[in-house]
């Protein structure tokens, strides 16, 4: 008889605005990785849903699928009607929506990193769980718990201002937008930049400092190689970093880069049913399953690009890989690197926040298409929510009910990507004993 | 410290993030809550809250509807562990936008996301290997337990969870001496009721800190009511109240100053119908009125309060009652909503795409089908001021008994459109009627015809 599997479950994984858990089989004497299971325990069934609805009334509805970053969810629906339709938008739309996504941009980024990450560093991974979080840090570190605040509080307030609600925004329409930014709100966003980019700074150099502290977790633990999907735009020859407009871009775990337009998501990217998953698990189909699972989300939208959109931003980027490769680009398998790479877009969303606040354009009333009309069609559009890639593949019937839907989120994108790099992290710690080899710095705050 | 508990059921953190999204205003609360449940911030397990010992978390907020059996044993888990359960956000309080699943039946909900040979690998099964079981439809939450307090919205506005919050910290923060009045503390050179503006300083107790107060905003009696009444000015505000009707905005401040103040209700967006205020508008014959100052007035008293409070608060009342600006019976969306109605029939529906809204007419008057009329009040009107439709995530307001019925009799029937028209145009009726409530509407759910073998 073959002895009973010790099995450690993780009910409910905590600091992930989803559901799931996570399950952990070793053998008996605790000293082998059998398997590792990521459990999304739940689903709404929104593609579903949505058949036989209005198709301009989808991103009313889908921007219901994630209250962290709806606002991907609106436009990208949006932008599959409208690529079904064929229907172009004013210049000024494009400009408020890239303006929309980089504000939602900025405070995701920085509420993932200060509520659902720094916890584990500033109290250290073997703290007291009752310590181990944002309200904590607000009561100890109240200085950066109140920067914090004011920084999601400046990306939600102009979510706010352009979509009109920055959970559930609805200010999005098929043909552009329904809502001009006026001077006045513009101005006020405008005064608060200064204070910002001292913050952003700030944020910065306790990211940097974090890395730098937990080096040997960064560069030792969950160095897990995978292929990996970004968005990005070619521009003068060069893939720039784009998280509202661009082409899909498939890296190789040996850093070879495949682009595909977003139409042809289906010959990258192929969609299986898991028996323990909830969330369907997506692979790199020229290469099948499991050889070719892959991961998106910051670090991946970093491999993808050849550079940042704006100049800090980039000059951060090769910061990251002078350090870790010692070059200026390649490719990077370092889970716990996510965070830096995470840091390294909100530089560049707020850099592009400036930039769009700044533009004459962005108070155009012209923001919307007169010019839209229903046909039979198929359209297929991206872009890159905060948790990684976000593709709509929408199908209308000649009223223009939507009539198929098909969603892959970021979930569906990361969960296969993250079970490979869990059971990675875990063999190294049960089987190799790694957490007795490397250095953990004190807590800052104990 | 109260202690507070999460818990999210299917749902999307929207209403969650709501809350967060009271950012600076965090810096005060949280050091106030004892948070003993909220996976999405905070390390504890289920095996804690199971742990904890019964009615031990003083309030429970429900976030999202029962997909699968594990959402139903986690609701009777937070009913057994809280004193007061709170359904937060429309999937909890109506079944929300993904309550749209009730218009399909479990196997084609499955078989669509399982099963779909054009998008996903063929072969596959349905995940059955440590994932709970799903419901047949989505029940409605009222009917899985017994719930305390309706928080709607999708999601709930920011001021609107914050004020729920507070209530339940009992204001934290805040210092209040009820032995003086505002008018004692007030910081601003010339009296706001010398400007003809409206102004509850002299009935409010004073407190600390009055933050917008300072700017000239004016006083809502958010501090309670004093004894120490400000004499001088508070005839200054009996005269302002009785001189000539109340407007708009100041019927809205007027409201506001009684509902905090005599505590009918909680919180002004949830509804309470033994509450004296409403029962201006809701039962106007039950009302005693009584003449002050050749003014008559409501009677009105607030026990062992001096005279002149109770003759404003009944002056306020009286104005109430007369004022059309104050149609409480049946706040909604509309009541809160600054667009102009120029006329009162809609011509031909059109869909959102079409045309660009005018941004100050009547949406509703445009053609664009605007749930504003039916839909209860406490968003403040936020998508219409983004140029957008109300969709009703508020819910029913007060005298809606079902919205998806109501919302079916009342569009149709205010257009002048052709009727094969106006019934091509809701070829959807559920999806868009409905679209936050199809598992508390009449509708409920699919239910398939089956035929019994005899």
């Amino acid at each position: 008889m073959t002895p009973p599997d010790k099995v450690y479950e993780v009910e409910p994984v905590t600091r992930l605005e989803g559901h799931g858990g996570l399950r952990l089989v070793l053998s008996e004497d605790g000293k082998t990785v059998k398997d590792v299971q990521f459990n999304i325990t739940t689903t709404r069934f929104f593609e579903k849903l949505c058949e036989g609805r209005y198709a301009e009334h989808v991103p009313r509805i889908t921007n219901r699928i994630c209250g962290i970053c709806p606002v991907p969810h609106h436009l990208a629906a949006t932008k599959s009607v409208e690529a079904a339709w064929n229907v172009e938008i004013p210049p000024a739309a494009y400009k408020l929506r890239q303006l929309f996504m980089n504000a939602k941009q900025y405070s995701s980024h920085l509420l993932h990193f200060f509520a659902l990450a720094a916890p584990d560093f500033v109290y250290g991974p073997f703290a007291d769980p009752g310590k181990r979080n944002v309200v904590q840090i607000i009561k100890d570190l109240p200085d950066v718990g109140a920067m914090a605040l004011k920084m999601m509080d400046f990306g939600q307030n102009l979510c706010t201002a352009i979509g009109g609600k920055s959970v559930g925004p609805i200010a999005g329409i098929v043909g552009g937008m329904r809502n001009p930014l006026t001077s006045e709100l513009r101005d006020g966003f405008i005064a608060q930049i200064p204070a910002q980019l001292e913050m952003v700074k700030a944020t910065v150099d306790l990211a940097k400092k974090i890395v730098f502290d937990y080096w040997d977790v960064v560069s030792q633990l969950a160095v897990t190689p995978t292929y990996y999907c970004g968005v990005a735009k070619e521009v003068n020859g060069k893939l720039v970093h784009d998280i509202y407009d661009g082409d899909i871009v498939f890296v190789s775990p040996e850093g070879e880069k495949t682009i595909y337009k977003p139409e042809d998501y289906m010959k990258a990217i192929g969609e299986r049913v898991s028996k323990h998953s909830y969330a369907t698990h997506t692979y790199y189909r020229p290469v099948g399953y499991p050889e070719g699972i892959y991961r998106t989300n910051s670090l991946a939208m970093l491999n993808a690009c050849d550079e940042m959109a704006t100049p800090l931003a980039e000059a951060a980027r090769k910061e990251m890989f002078q350090k870790i490769l010692g070059k200026d680009s390649g490719v990077l398998h370092h889970t716990f690197a996510y965070h830096w790479a995470r840091i390294i877009e909100t530089v560049g969303a707020f850099e592009s926040i400036i930039k769009y606040l700044k533009d004459p354009e962005i108070l155009s009333t012209d923001i919307k298409t007169l010019d839209v009309k229903p046909i039979a069609g198929r359209g297929v559009a991206m872009v890159d929510a905060p948790r990684g890639n976000l593709i709509y593949d929408m199908t209308t019937d000649a009223e223009g009910i939507c009539r198929k839907l098909n969603i892959l989120v970021a979930t569906n994108h990361n969960i296969a990507g993250i079970e490979k790099s869990v059971k990675h992290a875990a063999k190294q710690i049960f089987e190799e004993g790694i957490l007795d080899k490397i250095k953990l710095p004190d807590p800052m705050v104990k | 410290m109260a202690k507070i508990a999460f818990m999210q059921l299917a749902s999307c953190w929207g209403s969650h993030q709501s809350l967060l999204d009271a950012h600076l205003s965090l810096l005060h609360l949280f050091p106030e809550m004892d948070i003993v449940y909220w996976p999405a911030v905070v390390d504890f397990k289920m095996k804690d809250l199971i742990g904890y010992e019964d009615k031990s978390v003083d309030v429970g907020f429900l976030e999202g509807f029962c997909r699968t059996e594990q959402d139903r044993a986690n609701v009777d888990i937070m009913r057994k562990k809280c004193k007061t359960l709170v359904a937060y956000g429309s999937c909890a309080v109506l079944g929300g936008v993904p309550g749209l699943a009730n218009l399909f039946s479990i196997e084609e909900l499955t078989s669509r996301k399982f099963l779909d040979n054009e998008f996903l690998d063929p072969g596959a099964t349905i995940p059955d290997q440590h994932v709970p079981k799903f419901l047949e439809f989505i029940p409605d939450l009222h009917k899985v337990t017994k719930i305390d307090v309706d928080l709607v919205g999708c999601p709930p506005k920011t001021g609107n969870i914050v004020g729920l919050v507070a209530a339940v910290l009992g204001t934290p923060g805040k210092k209040v001496d009820a032995k003086k009045s505002m008018c004692d503390i007030c910081p601003l050179k010339t009296c706001l009721l010398d400007k003809d503006s409206l102004c509850y300083g002299p009935i409010t107790a004073a407190g600390d800190p009055i933050g917008k107060l300072a700017k000239g905003y004016p006083v809502l009696g958010e501090f309670g009511l004093t004894k120490k009444i400000h004499m001088k000015n508070a005839e200054k505000l009996f005269k302002k109240i009785t001189a000539q009707p109340l407007t708009r905005e100041e019927v809205q401040q007027t409201v506001e100053t009684l509902m905090m103040t005599l505590n009918s209700v909680p919180l002004g967006f949830m509804v309470g119908k033994a509450d004296p205020i409403r029962a201006v508008k809701l039962d106007p014959e039950s009302i005693r009125t009584k003449t002050v100052n050749e003014k008559e007035i409501v009677d009105f008293t607030v026990e062992g309060y001096p005279e002149i409070l109770n003759d404003i608060i009944g002056a306020a009342m009286a104005d109430l009652k007369d004022n059309l600006e104050y149609d409480d019976s049946a706040q909604t969306v509309c009541t809160q909503c600054e667009r102009n109605i120029v006329d009162k029939e809609v011509v031909r529906y059109k869909r959102d795409y079409e045309g660009f809204p005018d941004q100050e007419k009547c949406l509703l008057v445009q053609g664009y089908v605007c749930m504003g009329p039916i839909t209860k009040a406490g968003c403040g009107a936020t998508c219409i001021r983004a140029n957008s439709p109300c969709l009703g995530c508020y819910g029913p307001a007060i005298n809606v008994d079902d919205y998806a019925s109501k919302a079916m009799s009342l569009f149709p029937s205010i257009c002048k459109d052709d009727p094969e028209n106006i019934k091509k145009f809701f070829s959807d009726p559920a999806g868009l009627f409905a679209r936050f409530c199809v598992p508390t509407s009449s509708l409920g759910h699919k239910v398939e015809e089956k035929v019994e073998e005899k």
